[in-house]
Parts: structure tokens; sequence; C-alpha cells
């Protein structure tokens, strides 16, 4: 009975290998080229039937740069796989929309689904929204996209599903047919109709979750601190959409700019550390309700902030906030090193938990030349 | 007629002087001379009758009291006149027939070596005077191999005159005050017999040496020495080296009397070297194999990853991986228990000490049918008898009975002691006990990564033995022995891939058995072994909030078995492989992904929760029959009947293995008297699913036993003394493995996957003798999977093309030894990202990672890994102790070992993770 459990210890090396080594790669703090940070859903947690707001976050590029598309076609797919959205034909009537920023769905009234018998769980159902973004033009098996073709339209693209608003759907919940490889994803071509690759293509996923009487609410961001001072957020959660940062015109710290000193050095711990942290209030760590009622266990949600800059680097990109079973961690607070040059700087926080809940805050600074 | 366990006692006697490759041969009072095999190969040769060793190899293990042969009275050979004036020197192998007086009855030359040396050798080993090898007191001839060196003598310069009748080197002094004279004698420690005839070698302080040899007393002289410290060296194959400082004071004598104590009394064996009748492959290590091969830091169990068949694990996985089965496909026993276990924490080391071992039985594939719930290989390690032989000073022996031994060793990741003796008549035991402290230096490198560290990780492992033995027939044996690994920390700063992975990190792992074996032999064709054990098992995982794993179970085994001696060609084996376990069981978990999707990182569904209580049943019942028509050839056919109360299942596995002598000793094979033997197996073995393939939470009821079809043909060729080649040619054909169901089917598990392996061993092994001991394995194997019918076929996760591994041991002399392991090994496979989609990863809004498009499985292999490894070893032999320093460096010219690709947050960019750096591990040991 306890032969697989060899690989237990294995497994924990591996773990602690996650966090304790490997080699120098691109850091995923560092926003240098187009990224999604975020999908705010308004109710992580929905009722069936509840209109659920979406927010997508990206930074890294100009507006009129970037095609974005949002998709929801897909509920309660098998295993409650992302992936069998994309293999099999849609389970609720396709809904799409071009370069929106927020898009809002209505969950199924018949989204909820019994749990199977003995499971324990508490009956539930998922929903499954794709979205991407493109510095380029978006194409689905080369064809062109047609912004114009509004909600549902992909000019001629055939592609199951998606060409018809209401068409080619399958009833919710009655799974798919099989695995298969993973098709239907956009691409994203520049001008000359090459790929840009994940350079300039993002797609992403989000998962919405349908219960009966359960609610769960997005962390709640107070403020900003840098080095123990309550910093002006640049925006917070829906201020930031559709707005993407851009580098100011300043040219030196202001009162309401913070200041850094630049690091001339390669190696931070010559730097001048900053330490930096959302004000993140206790009260968005919930009690995890589902899990109490199902299986009588009083756990909290795990809770945690990933941090992100256009300039400079973190000695943490990601802290944890709050742990599941230990509780609060007082010190979630990262270290920021400016960039060598001078110049004006972008900071965010995006506080997580890890039953869908978002929000995020974005921060300016300016990084000064130092003294020595 | 004589008793099995008089017959099994042989194969100890075999097997403990074959380590320095002296005992080549035992011959029966009623039978035939027969020769050994101390390596995988055996004889068909012998029918078995009921006083040969056709038992169990449990019981055969369990051996009665060994004495070895010891050199009483010392003759040199003459040197031939014709060498000394060509100054020829060489060292003349014999084998050595010894009388159950002591009295050498044949001195064969084993290697030639010419120059008059082999008929002085020939003549002066007939004049050797034994002590005979005894079992249980009662005295057996036997066969051993002798070494005669010839070295030519080098005097100081001024000697120039012949040495007188008295082993004089005598000195034209320079002037009378200035110089001295260094003298003594030679003598055999414990019967203090003369020893002439030998090389003594001094070297002043600038390196120059001389040498002169004793003469018919053991007697030396060296005479004229400018005064100052001198080192004296003494170097007698069978004997501790001798390595003294002296000091030699201006117009004095300084004499000195010197024992020399025989080596027999180290060398004893810890896998034994026959193999046991019913099993056809049985790979099989010496203790100093054991303890000297490099990269293995002198650990019994890690050495297994040394031969072929056996793949290397990734860099930190204390996994065995056997001949293309998956690690949890092999089953680990500790004579004949079940273990969760067999590495602690990391593979760093074994759960049993290597000097608590009395043997490593390895069964590659074919394995009888005393094994079973098990598709990959078989490791059972017997625990060794507490040794209570008396040894006199510098380890001669004595008349003396029951004494104590202990045992001490450090190195820079553990500590162990053993203490073991006497406690009243027949009655024996053992204590063992070991720590690390890696805890000690650990726990601030992890807490320099940010990681707050509760506890680091910190192994531990204990055993008791009490034996009692009331006559060579019978023995009981009480054990009680366990396992402790533990390791916690909190985790702030997850992997921003992974950000599920943070909080509270705790790791723990332990069990404890206490065992009760016994063995007898009913009547002169009927023996019994049985054994119950009862312990627990304890895993504690978990990880922040969203992972949690506890175990708790006590497992019972009961296991009997009898051997009848039908005829004396035929023999009968029935045995009852009875398992239990009461167990409580915790997960917290997601659900596991679809095949060919990623669900996306933890965080990401609710974890699924199961908490469980149950008792559960797997009884067996197997026989099979030796049956041994001629000197040639011998067939085991057997059956084997499982249960198992949690997948309901009945499992029927039959198997057949062969041997058929091609060539013996007698005949004229390919390498004059040299055996070569064929041999053949094929079987079905059966696996029961693992608990959460059956948990109504996690996998699927209802899910069956994963099987195999084992299929081998190999031949063993005995081409030296020394040296033996095995090649053996293996293929698995494995139905019904439970794998991942296709989403959509509403099952989790299936029994639809399938599987082949297809692989070659060579083992070219040079055996241990006084000097030396080395093998090449080299390993060419394909393993693939499928995981259901309309799946593709892809590579075995750890699949590995070529294995090669070159390794060897040689003692430099004067307590020094060197070793050297080399591997290449075909790099390990990789999945790639998707090549297929626009981008390698998709974004996972809700914990804001990236989920990586997986490409063919394990369609890529990373480059191609060799290392090596060295060690050295170093021996003080005190008046009542000996002493072992040993410097154990892996990787020494610090490879990148390239285990796996690592990406960066959105898989567009790839690295290779390395695996462990040069890796120097220092280790110092006492023994009393």
């Amino acid at each position: 009975m306890s032969r697989a459990l060899r690989v237990l210890p294995f497994v924990s090396l591996t773990l602690w290998a996650f966090v304790a080594c490997g080699p120098e790669l691109s850091p995923v703090s560092k926003i240098d080229t187009l990224r999604i940070l975020a999908l705010r859903k308004s109710a992580p947690y929905a009722t069936p039937g509840e209109v659920v707001d979406l927010e997508l976050l990206w930074e890294g590029a100009k507006p009129d740069e970037v095609e974005r598309f949002f998709g929801f076609w897909c509920v309660n797919p098998p295993g409650n796989l992302y992936g069998q959205c994309l293999t099999n034909v849609p389970t609720v009537p396709p809904s799409v929309a071009f370069n929106q920023d927020k898009f809002s769905i209505q969950i199924p009234e018949d989204i909820i689904r019994e749990p199977a018998p003995g499971s324990g769980e508490a009956a539930y159902g998922t929903a499954f929204v794709f979205y991407a973004v493109c510095r380029g033009h978006l194409t689905f098996n080369g064809r062109p996209i047609d912004p114009d073709a509004g909600q549902g339209g992909l000019a001629g693209s055939g592609q199951g599903g998606v060409a018809g608003s209401s068409s080619g759907g399958t009833p919710a919940g009655t799974g798919g047919n099989g695995p298969g490889p993973i098709v239907g994803l956009p691409d994203c071509v520049d001008d000359e109709g090459e790929p840009v690759g994940s350079a300039g293509l993002v797609i992403g996923y989000s998962q919405i979750f349908a219960y009966d009487g359960y609610k769960n609410e997005n962390p709640i961001i107070d403020g900003f601190e840098i080095n123990g001072t309550k910093v002006a957020v640049d925006c917070l959660n829906s201020e930031c959409i559709g707005k993407p940062y851009e580098p100011s015109d300043a040219r030196g710290c202001t009162p309401d700019l913070p200041c850094f000193s630049t690091c001339a050095s390669t190696i931070n711990t010559d730097c001048e550390a900053n330490h930096l942290r959302p004000l993140v209030d206790r009260a968005s760590a919930e009690r995890d309700l589902v899990a109490l009622d199902t299986f009588g266990t009083d756990i909290g949600e795990s809770l945690w902030v990933s941090y992100f800059t256009d300039q400079g680097s973190f000695n943490g990109e990601l802290r944890l906030i709050n742990d599941a079973t230990t509780g609060w961690i007082e010190d979630y607070k990262t270290d920021y090193y400016a960039p060598k040059e001078p110049g004006p700087v972008a900071l965010w926080a995006v506080v997580r938990d890890n039953r869908g809940g978002v929000s995020f805050a974005r921060v300016r600074g300016y990084a000064e030349a130092s003294d020595e | 007629m004589a008793s099995n366990w008089a017959g099994r006692s042989l194969f100890s006697l075999i097997g403990a002087v074959s380590l320095w490759g002296s005992l080549a041969s035992a011959e029966e009072t009623s039978g035939p001379e027969t020769r050994s095999d101390a390596s995988a190969g055996g004889d068909a040769s012998s029918p078995p009758s009921p006083g040969s060793d056709q038992k169990s190899e449990g019981a055969r293990a369990q051996g009665p009291k060994v004495e070895l042969p010891r050199l009483l009275e010392f003759v040199p050979a003459a040197y031939p006149e014709a060498a000394q004036a060509q100054a020829l020197e060489g060292d003349v192998p014999l084998e050595l027939t010894i009388e159950t007086d002591g009295s050498v009855s044949e001195a064969r030359v084993k290697s030639p070596q010419g120059s008059g040396f082999d008929e002085a050798a020939t003549e002066a080993g007939l004049k050797l005077k034994f002590s005979p090898a005894t079992v249980d007191g009662t005295p057996r001839r036997v066969k051993i191999a002798f070494l005669f060196p010839f070295r030519l003598e080098t005097r100081p310069p001024e000697a120039a005159a012949e040495p007188d009748s008295h082993g004089v080197a005598p000195v034209e002094r320079e002037s009378a005050g200035t110089v001295g004279d260094l003298g003594g004698r030679i003598l055999i420690s414990g019967p203090d017999t003369p020893m002439p005839g030998i090389n003594v070698v001094v070297l002043d302080a600038l390196g120059q040496s001389y040498s002169i040899r004793t003469d018919g007393e053991g007697r030396f002289r060296f005479q004229g020495l400018t005064p100052g410290q001198y080192t004296i060296q003494i170097e007698v194959a069978g004997f501790q080296s001798l390595n003294s400082s002296e000091e030699v004071t201006r117009d004095e004598l300084t004499e000195l009397t010197y024992r020399l104590a025989p080596l027999a009394a180290e060398n004893e064996i810890v896998v034994q070297g026959e193999r046991p009748a019913r099993e056809l492959t049985k790979r099989t290590l010496t203790r100093r194999e054991i303890e000297r091969i490099p990269g293995t830091g002198g650990d019994a169990l890690r050495s297994i990853q040394s031969l072929p068949g056996v793949a290397r694990p990734p860099g930190l996985a204390g996994l065995l991986i056997v001949r293309g089965s998956s690690p949890q496909d092999s089953a680990y026993f500790i004579d004949g228990t079940a273990v969760p276990l067999i590495y602690h924490f990391g593979g760093l080391s074994s759960v049993v000490p290597t000097e608590l071992l009395d043997r490593i039985d390895f069964y590659p594939g074919n394995f009888s049918t005393r094994y079973g719930r098990a598709m990959g290989g078989i490791v059972d390690a017997g625990l060794r008898a507490p040794n209570t032989e008396c040894t006199g000073p510098y380890g001669a022996a004595t008349d003396k009975k029951g004494c104590f031994h202990g045992m001490a060793q450090v190195d820079l990741i553990d500590m162990r002691l053993m203490l073991q003796g006497p406690i009243a008549k027949n009655w024996t035991f053992a204590l063992a006990g070991r720590r690390s402290y890696i805890d000690t230096w650990l726990k601030p490198v992890l807490e320099g990564t940010g990681a707050s560290v509760t506890s680091a990780p910190v192994y531990y492992d204990y055993q008791m033995i009490v034996d009692y033995r009331p006559n060579p027939g019978e023995k009981l044996s009480l054990r009680f022995y366990g396992s402790d690994d533990r390791f916690e920390t909190i985790i702030t700063t997850p992997s921003a891939n992974q950000p599920g992975f943070g909080g509270n990190l705790r790791f723990g792992t332990g069990f404890t058995r206490a065992q009760i074996l016994y063995q007898k032999e009913l009547t002169e064709r009927l023996s019994l072994d049985a054994q119950l054990s009862v312990g627990t098992d304890s895993i504690n995982f978990g990880l922040g909030g969203n992972l949690k794993f506890t175990l708790d179970s006590i497992p019972i085994y009961f296991r009997s078995e009898f051997g009848y001696q039908i005829l004396n060609t035929l023999r009968a084996n029935v045995g009852l492989d009875f398992s239990a376990a009461a167990f409580d069981v915790f997960v917290r978990a997601p659900p596991p992904d679809g095949p060919g999707n990623s669900g996306g990182p933890f965080g990401t569904r609710p974890s699924r929760e199961s908490q469980s209580s149950a008792l559960g049943f797997r009884p067996g019942w197997y026989g099979d029959l030796e049956w041994q028509p001629n000197r040639r050839l011998r067939f085991v056919p057997g059956m084997r009947v499982d249960y198992a109360t949690d997948s309901n299942s009945v499992d029927v596995s039959p198997r057949l293995n062969a041997r058929y002598a091609l060539f013996l000793p007698e005949d004229a094979g390919p390498f004059g008297a040299r055996k070569t033997t064929l041999k053949a197996g094929i079987g079905r073995y059966m696996q029961p699913p693992q608990f959460q393939e059956t948990s109504d939470a996690f996998g699927t009821p209802g899910v069956k036993s994963n099987s195999a079809h084992h299929y081998s043909l190999g031949l063993e060729q005995q081409i030296t003394e020394q040296i033996d080649l095995t090649v053996e040619g293996f293929y698995k054909d494995m139905q019904n493995l439970v794998t991942q169901a296709p989403s959509g089917t509403g099952s989790v598990y299936s029994n639809q996957g399938t599987g082949q392996v297809l692989g070659l061993e060579t083992w070219l092994k040079y055996r241990a003798d006084d000097r030396f001991f080395g093998w090449v394995a080299y390993t060419l194997s394909e393993s693939l999977r499928t995981d259901c019918p309309t799946c593709t076929t892809h590579p075995f996760q750890y699949d590995q093309t070529h294995n090669l591994i070159v390794l060897g041991s040689y003692r430099l002399g004067r307590g020094w030894e060197f070793g050297a392991r080399f591997r290449v090994v075909s790099g390990a496979l990789a999945t790639p990202t998707s090549s297929t989609t626009p981008i390698p990863a998709i974004f996972a809004g809700d914990v804001g990672s990236y989920v990586a498009l997986p490409g063919q499985a394990y369609s890529e292999r990373m480059p191609l890994f060799h290392q090596l490894d060295l060690r050295i070893d170093k021996r003080w032999q005190f008046k009542s102790f000996r002493l072992n320093a040993y410097l154990d460096v892996q990787n020494v010219y610090n490879n990148p070992a390239l285990e796996s690709y690592v990406y960066n947050f959105d898989y567009s960019q790839k690295a290779y993770q390395t695996g462990l750096p040069i890796l120097p591990s220092l280790g110092l040991r006492g023994d009393f």
C-alpha cells in the first residue's frame, strides 16, 4: 500500500528545489513584454444566474498596439479541466468580445451538479472563460479575426462553437468526446504575418466556481507601503483597467513620487533595499466554509502577493500572506532594488487567494542617482 | 549424512574466504568436490541431496558458526637462483587444499609465473601448516588461495657481505660510536611461530629503502644504520600489513618482535556467494565490495545501483529502478518482511547500516514464487547474526569463547554505533543505531534561502537483534528495528509558477518492525522456515492548506515455508505469505489531472478530502519444485496465488526457471576447465493497485492488479578463476497497468495501460582477491508505455538506453586502498512543451502563473550523463582495534549532470537543471 509513497521524499526535495535553486532565467516580476497580470471577477464564487463582471489587467504595451479577446463557452468540462473546453465542442452558447477590457457573463441557472455519491463534496459547478492579448493581429487557424464582427463573430473561421453565437453547442454539463490535442487557441501575428510568440501573445483562462450559498470575496488592499511609509497609489483594481502603465515625464522625485536610489552594482545586496508591500486587510483571509461544512476542516484561505516592476528587481517575487493552516504572516514585504539608470519606475502588487479572488494596485516611483 | 545446516555452512565458508580470493571450494565428506561461485553464476551440476544446500535461501543465509583456516607455520619459498641472478621478482598464486588436520594435501599454481617461481612456491606451499576450517567445531576440508611473493633484497650499500645465518646484514661501520643496529623477529600472531624468508623493508628519513629476508627463525637485523627515525614495513599476503616507526640509537641494537595477524578474521562476507537453487538470477556483492565501491559512501543498499539492470535515479531521488520498471514496482524486504523504504531522505543512506547486514539478495527479474505482489525487482536484505568470535592482539585467533565487538563510524552525513556480543549460553545480541546531523548545516542553508525552518532534515535508524541457537539445526531470532525521517519548514516565498507550493512544508516517514524468525530442521528431509512481524508505518506529508497526507498503519506479516526433499533429485517448497494491515489514512489534495491535460497549479481547484480506516488482507500461497534430473539440468516450476481484499482480485502467477550446464569444469569448454551455464526463465508477476488507485475519493474502486510476464535468457561463463561473464537478455510484457483513465469516462483510473521492456545485461566481473576487485556492467534497454488503447506509445519516464558502469578498487599496500567508479548513462527523459501551439504555456488567471502545454511525452532526452567517483581508504591495525579513514569523492571532475529542464515563468526560455556537484565525504571508523 505504501510503496507509491517512496516518491514522497523526492517530491519534498523537488518542492524545496523549486524554491531554493535553479539557473537564472528571466524573472516573472520583470514586465518588459506584453503581460496579463490578473483577471478580476466581481464574484469569485458565484451563484447560479448571477452576472459576473470580469476585468482584465494587462501591461507592457499601449492600448492601440494590443488586440484583446474574451470568450466564454465552457461549463463543467469533464474533470473540471480547462483543456477539455479547448478540445471539445462548447457546453454553453458561446459569447465572445473583442478589444474590450471588461466582459460580463451570466452563470447558467443549471450549472450546479450533484457531486459523486460518497465523495462528501458540496454541490458546485464551474465555468471557464478564456482571453488573450496580442501585440499584433489575432488569428484563428491562420484566419484573421474581424473585430467588427462583434460578439460571437470570427470572420469565416468556421471554428466549432465560435463562429456562431448560438450554434454548435451541447447542453451544459454533458461532457466532451474524450481526450485530444489542445486546439482552438488563437495566434498572434505581426504586420508581416509572422507569429510574435510569447513576447507578444498571452492566452489565459479563469475559472468561476458556482455554489448555492457560499461566497468568496476578493482580497482587500488598503494602500501601499514603502520603507514603512504609506505612499500614494497610482491605481487600484478597476482604476487600472484599460490604462496600462506609461512612464511619466518626471525628471526627479516629488512629494507624490516615491524615491529610490539607483543601484549600480549587479549584486543586489550592495545596494539599498527598499521594503515594500501592499497593505492587505486581515479580513481578506476568509474562512473556507466549503471545507468546513464538507469536511469539518476549519482552515483559511491561502493568500499571497506577487510583485512586479518595469525597472529594477526584487529579492522575492512572491510572498505568502496567509497560510491556510498556520494563519497570517505579518512579514510579507519584499525588498526592491532600483535600476542602474535613473528614471521613472512602476511597481505592481497583485494579491490572490486560492479560491479565485484577486486584487491589485500600482504605484509609481522614481529612481534617482545615488550620491555615491 | 551431513545436515542441511552443515550444508549451508559450507556455502558460508565458501563465500567468506572467497572474499579475499582464497577459498575457492569446499568438499562434503560424502560428495564430490564442487566449485563455489561467489558471483551470479550457479552450478547446476550438483544434484540436490539432503546433505547439500538445496533449501530456502532464507534459511541458507543463517548458517552456523564457521571458523576459517589460519596459518600456524610459515615456510618460506626458496628464491630460484636463476631468477635471483636475473633480478626477477614475481607473485605466485596457489590454490591449497587444506585437510581436516590442517595439513596441505595439494598446492596448485593458479597463474604460472615461470623462472622457477612456481616450483618453489608449490614446494613451500605443501609444507605450510594451518588450523583446520571448522563448521560448528567440526573440521572441514577446504581449498584456499595463497600468494607467495618473491622479492629481491635491497641491502644498505655498506652491507656488501652476505647476511649471516641469523639474517644479519652486516655493515662495515664508518666509525665506532656513530651508528646503530635495528633487528628483531617476525612471528605469526597467535601461535607465535616464526615467519622465515619474508621481506623486511626499512626506510630512512630520506626515503631510501633497504630490505632483507628473515632467517629460518624469523629473525632479521640491519647493521650500521645512521641513528635516527626509521620506518619498518612488512607485507605478507594473508596477513595484516605492518608499518611501524622505530628509533635507531647510536651504539645500540634496537631489537623488536613483530607479530603479524592473519587476515582471515576480518574477511566475512555480506552477500552469500551461492545462488539459491530456486532463483534464476541473483546479483551478489561481498562486504569488501560494498564498503569500497566509490560514490556510495560504503552504503550497502546504494551499492546495488552499481549493478547491471539498475538505472541511475535522478539526482537526489532514493529510488530503485530495475529493468525498466517503475520504482513502486519493486519490493523491499528485511529478512522476508516488507518495509516501505530502503533509503533515507534523498537516498543519502540505507535504512539499515552496512555493518549489520549479513546479506543482500537482489533479484532483478524472474524471481521465484517465494516473492509476490511485485512486477519489478526484489531486494531482500538479511540482518547478520551477532558476532561473538574472540580474537587476540592484532586480530589473532584465540581459544576464548564469547567476546564483545563494537564499531563507531562518523562521516559528514551521519554517525553510527554498534555493539554485539554474548548474553548467555546460546544467546547473543547486537545493537546498532545511527543519526544524521545534516540538520546542523542544512538548516542555516535553508534559512538563507528565506525558508523558516522548523525542523531541518534529520534521519535515524536503530536495530536490535537477539539470537538463540540451541543447536546447529535450530535458530530463533528476535529483531526490532526501525527508521525515521523528518523535515519541516515554512516556505514564505513560493515559486512564482507554483504559488500553491507555499506555507508549512512538512514531511515525515517512519517504520518499526518487531520480527520473530524461526528456522528448524524438523527431520532430515523436512525443514521449516517461519517468521512473524508486527510493526508500524507512518507517513506525514503536508504543504500549506491544499495538500495533506497522513498514513498510520499496523502491518502484520506472516510467512512460513516448508521444504521437503522428496527424492535426491527433487525437492518441494510450499509456503504461506500473509500480509495484513490496519490503517488510518487522511488525504487532502486536488483531484488528479486527466491525460494530455494540465489542470493548472494547485489552488485552481478545491481540494478533496478523504479519511478512512480499514483492515486490508493480502494472503498468498506459493509452491515450487526443484527438480535436477542430472548434474547439468535444473528445473524450478512454481505457482503462486495471491488475493487482495482492497482490489478484490485473485492473481495466479505460474513461473518456470531452468538452468543447463553446457560445460562443467571437467569438460573441455571454450575456456578450459571452466563452467558454462545457460539459463532461462518465464513467469507471470502480479501487483495489486496502489492505495490511492482504489480509493473512493481519489481513485476508482474496482481496478485490478497490474500484470507482467518476465522472459529471460542468459549465459554465465567462468573465464578464469577470478573472472566471470554474465550475459542476460530480458523482455517484460506488461498488461492491465493501472493508468489514469481518459477524461469523460467517469473513472479516474483504469487497467488500460500496457508496457514493454526489452534489454540486455552484460556483467564482466573480477571477483575480489587480496588486491583487487572490479567489474564492467553494461545494460542496453528500452522501456515503453502506452497509457490507453488509443494513446500514443511513449518511453517510460526513467528509460535509460545505455548504462555503463566501470569500477575497481585496488589495495596499494600499507593499509591503503584506492577505488574508482565511472558511469556513462543515457540522459534523463523530459517532456518538452508543445511545438504545435502558438505559445508554449497558457496563463492561469486565478493563480497568476502559467501552465505548460505539453508536447509528446518523454520525447526529449538530456545529454549523456557521465561521472567519475573516487575513494581512498587508509587502515591502521592496532593491538586491540582497527581504525579506518576514507575520503569518498563523488563527481570528481564536477560534471554538471543535466537532470531536467527548468523554464522561465511563461515557458518561453529553458535551461538545464543540474544535479549534484563535486561532493566529497570524509569518514572515520573504528572497530574492536
